[in-house]
């Protein structure tokens, strides 16, 4: 099957990129734009350490199809836009609690934890370990991972707190 | 300051966080070409014709190997293992042709396009099966294989390896008529390591040498091996190792390194290649299934007057690591309590299934399942107190071990003490209806302590370059706890430090990371190596002060007078003195170890008689059990382990914490069966459960020191042991919580609701049945030649 060059906006650049077939975002992303932070732990969609931004709604990109995403937002670990500032608060959580360890799932995770606190979806301490449903860490036993983020969402909550009462 | 028991963060954090860390499966060569393994779709058979030429004339497929091309035999205790098949397939995966083309999809296209012909045979697929009287030899060639340590037994069933242990006269302390005999028989299935970076590698032959950047923890292994498989001088072979994905023993062997390196030889290009999780499913080094039989004689008052032991370990279809693996149920299995009299026997067993291998603490983890229930069994049928028991037979400060080793300190006793104070009243609620049980479990383990070799550059500007083989799997030994030993003795900030990555053309020997040898041997070289570049720094320096060296003390990055601290020079300035008068500051650091003691004649057809450093933990746990539904929930869980000396505590309270998770994943969910076709029934992990966060519970622990250790300021491995006592602990809570044993792993809903309702209380595994001479290879009393 012979690749057919595609649009990808990806962290903000739109470059072609030669897709076969159904190939996945995460090949193409790793192949042939070089972004190695997509992690690729098992390619089946279960750990999550490929996890992206598509739109700004967290996927696994070993599942999703290249030619899927064009016309559409990518970003990964690497830009993330207007998480900016969440992503770097629990990526210092992380560093500042011992909390990595061989680091293959940490970038899914930032991707992931940023995005749903961004959204809102987890309010409180108990959301977090179901949220991280899908995202295998074989290393640090989850709860320094689980700690980080819930400071990370404290900390967020407050400040947007503070915003709504200013 | 000093820069021990100081929990500092680690450097690599930051870029492991961003994504921006490459590990070995991100590497991108120019030119690279990508590899493939064409392999064995049966267990046992012949090969009776192979066609790779529709593969070699597709455009793009840049070459195509078969077994000539890997001439060397393979394996640590026991050399059988061809690295592609030569006319004989042993396991369902086994690679039989290398290939390389230009991309992913030509690879899988000249898969497809292999024709392979096999006269196929029935696999031996169970130990039960592998050790029937009429069984066809897995490897009929076994008396001509090289081997590691030569035992006086012939050779004559499926049987790879054997180790026994004998001391004392077993028979009559059985026959005592005041004694009480309890048996129990335990079942273990195999564990995936699971490691998020699957194996990988990409080689480039250049300059008549191979260059392999790889996944490994064992870079001097590859290196050696490397050039073993493929028939070339080993000094032609470099191994460079980025940081690694996990690895959790898996990565202790060598694995893809020939097959890339023969392929970049045989197209002078880089070769990638990297294990699919489905290739890993089906061929990781898992920790093996095993069958134990354990019968002990208990006295009136409550000690072990007699212990009898059978192990079967299957190590699949090549030996790998398991002939030194036997080793340690000596240790494990008989280990954590005095025993008056003993006898073991370990088989490792050859079955048509995937090989087997190292998963940390190996078979330590099932050994103190099976002893810890057995414990459980013995206190239960007898109506011993449980924690009285324990405290009374557990090793101390001068007891024997089963091969007669002498054990200093009190630490089992001490630790028991520790983990009754960790215990809370405050833990989570019990669901309603459901049952509510705590356990407890003590284990021995050790450090896999042998060479390591250090070098120390102490560069002008007062920073220090570290040359080690020490390989960075995830557990941070190589950036927290061992450049914060070469800070304390250089008196330099461990940020001063720079550690080299792994690189086997740049710095020398080491057995590897993992055994929890990391932080004692890496680190002790280390060691060695920064006292011996301080000696140079202070002479230098007594000379530029004009002062005598002895006077001389190094702190806070500057050597000054000691009780004069106005006279010092920053270390920079004299590592510069120094280089211009002496040349450039250097240390140099070896360590092996030192050996211990054991009686004569107690262990035959083992690779360790005795425990260098012993390190001891106690684990214990609250459960609710839904007797419903099987289902297990872990309420609270605390760990008292002996670290000898905490370097880096809180990145050993990480270790805590992931070891247990692995270890209730061993306990509880991870299974893995076998067809009976011999292959893996397990895929991916849509059926292969790992623990997720929502199963862990948040671990208590408490660090014991100051427990002898000949390890750098007296740290102990800590990293290893922690999934050691998970599943005997977790087991023994479900035991109390339903009133029934539970002898088989893992300890999924079904096999709990099976033992609520009885099960396993005459659990019998019937081949182990009969006179315990009956299952010992060869003349045990020839084996073990009294001294």
């Amino acid at each position: 099957m012979k690749p057919e060059l595609v649009a990808l906006d990806v962290n903000g650049d739109v470059r072609y990129v030669p897709i076969t077939g159904l190939q996945s975002l995460a090949d193409v992303l790793r192949q042939e734009v070089h972004l190695t932070s997509v992690k690729v732990g098992c390619a089946e969609g279960y750990c999550g350490s490929c996890t992206v931004l598509l739109d700004g709604e967290p996927v696994v990109s070993c599942l999703m199809p290249a030619i899927a995403c064009e016309g559409r937002e990518v970003r990964t670990v690497d830009e993330p836009g207007e998480l900016s500032g969440l992503q770097a608060d629990l990526q210092r959580e992380l560093c500042e609690s011992d909390a990595v360890q061989c680091g293959m799932c940490i970038p899914g995770i930032v991707t992931l934890m940023s995005a749903l606190i961004h959204q809102g979806e987890i309010r409180s301490a108990a959301d977090i370990s179901p949220a991280l449903v899908g995202s295998i860490c074989r290393c640090s036993g989850y709860a320094r991972i689980v700690d980080a983020v819930e400071r990370v969402r404290a900390a967020h909550a407050g400040a947007l707190h503070r915003e709504g009462s200013s | 300051m000093t820069a021990l028991g100081v929990s500092m963060r680690r450097r690599d954090a930051a870029d492991k966080a961003a994504g921006r860390t490459v590990f070995a499966s991100d590497i991108v060569r120019p030119r690279m070409l990508h590899a493939g393994l064409f392999r064995s779709p049966i267990a046992r058979g012949r090969i009776t014709a192979l066609d790779v030429s529709a593969a070699e004339a597709i455009p793009g497929v840049r070459a195509v190997l078969t077994a000539e091309h890997f001439p060397g035999l393979y394996g640590v205790g026991i050399a059988d293992h061809r690295w592609l098949a030569d006319g004989q397939v042993r396991y369902v995966g086994e690679p039989i042709v290398a290939l390389a083309a230009d991309s992913p999809e030509l690879v899988e296209a000249a898969l497809n396009a292999i024709r392979v012909t096999f006269e196929a045979q029935e696999p031996l697929v169970t130990m039960d099966q592998a050790l029937a009287p009429d069984a066809p030899l897995i490897h009929p060639d076994w008396p001509d294989y090289k081997v590691l340590v030569d035992v006086d037994v012939e050779r004559a069933s499926n049987v790879s390896w054997q180790a026994t242990v004998l001391r004392g006269d077993v028979d009559a302390a059985f026959a005592r008529d005041d004694v009480r005999i309890v048996t129990t028989d335990i079942r273990v299935g195999r564990q995936n390591q699971a490691s998020l970076e699957p194996r990988a590698c990409v080689a480039t032959y250049r300059d008549g040498r191979f260059v392999i950047e790889t996944s490994t923890q064992v870079p001097w292994a590859v290196r050696n091996w490397t050039a073993t498989i493929l028939g070339v001088d080993p000094a032609q072979v470099r191994v460079i190792v980025p940081p690694v994905g996990g690895g959790f023993g898996m990565k202790f062997e060598v694995s893809l390194e020939p097959y890339a390196a023969a392929l970049a030889r045989a197209t002078g290009q880089s070769v990638r290649l990297v294990n699919t999780r489905a290739d890993e499913m089906a061929t990781a080094l898992c920790r093996e299934n095993a069958e134990i039989r354990l019968r002990s004689a208990i006295t009136p008052d409550g000690r072990i007057a007699a212990r009898e032991g059978i192990v079967l370990m299957d190590c699949g279809a090549y030996s790998g690591e398991q002939p030194f693996l036997t080793t340690m149920s000596a240790h494990t299995l008989f280990g954590n309590y005095e025993l008056q009299t003993a006898r073991l026997v370990t088989q490792a067993v050859y079955t048509n299934t995937a090989p087997t291998g190292a998963f940390r603490a190996c078979n330590g983890t099932y050994s103190t399942f099976a002893l810890e229930r057995h414990t459980h069994d013995i206190c239960t049928q007898l109506g011993l107190d449980h924690d009285e028991f324990r405290a009374a037979n557990v090793l101390r400060d001068g007891s024997i071990g089963s091969t007669g080793q002498l054990f200093e300190g009190s630490v089992h006793n001490e630790l028991l003490e520790m983990i009754t104070e960790l215990r809370t009243s405050d833990g989570v609620e019990v669901p309603d209806g459901w049952l509510r049980g705590t356990g407890q479990a003590v284990g021995t383990w050790f450090v896999f302590v042998g060479p390591s070799a250090a070098t120390i550059n102490l560069n002008t500007d007062g920073s220090a370059t570290l040359v080690t083989a020490g390989v960075e799997i995830g557990s941070g030994s190589t950036v927290q706890a061992i450049p914060q030993i070469v800070a304390t003795e250089l008196g330099i900030s461990p940020e001063s430090v720079v550690v080299m990555q792994a690189d086997t053309d740049a710095s020398g020997y080491d057995v590897g990371v993992g055994g929890g040898r990391n932080t004692v041997s890496l680190g002790a070289a280390a060691q060695e190596a920064a006292i011996d570049v301080r000696t140079k720094l202070l002479d230098a320096a007594a000379e530029m002060i004009e002062c005598s060296a002895h006077d001389l003390e190094v702190r806070d990055g500057r050597v000054r007078v000691i009780g004069d601290p106005a006279m010092s020079r920053t270390v920079a300035e004299v590592a510069t003195y120094a280089q211009a008068r002496r040349g450039p500051l250097i240390g140099n650091g070896a360590f092996t170890a030192r050996g211990t003691e054991c009686l004569p004649g107690c262990a035959a057809g083992h690779m360790i008689d005795a425990l260098d450093i012993p390190i001891f933990t106690v684990h214990e746990c609250d459960v609710a059990v839904d007797p419903t539904t099987g289902m297990v929930r872990v309420l609270s869980y605390r760990v008292a382990q002996d670290v000898g000396r905490a370097i880096n505590p809180d990145a050993i309270r990480g270790q805590i914490q992931g070891g247990v998770a692995q270890g209730l994943g061993y306990a509880l969910m991870e299974e893995i069966s076998i067809a009976p076709d011999g292959s893996i029934e397990q895929k991916g992990f849509g059926d292969y459960r790992l623990p997720l966060a929502g199963d862990v519970p948040v671990v208590v622990s408490a660090l014991h020191e100051g427990a002898p250790s000949y390890g750098p300021f007296g740290a102990k491995g800590a990293g290893e042991i922690p999934i050691m006592n998970v599943a005997a602990a977790v087991g023994n809570a479900i035991a109390d919580a339903i009133g029934e044993p539970i002898n088989e792993l893992p300890m999924t809903p079904p096999r709990v609701l099976m033992a609520a309702s009885g099960a396993y209380r005459d659990f019998s595994l019937l081949h182990l049945d009969g006179d315990w001479h009956a299952h010992v290879l060869g003349d045990i009393d020839a084996q073990h030649p009294r001294g």
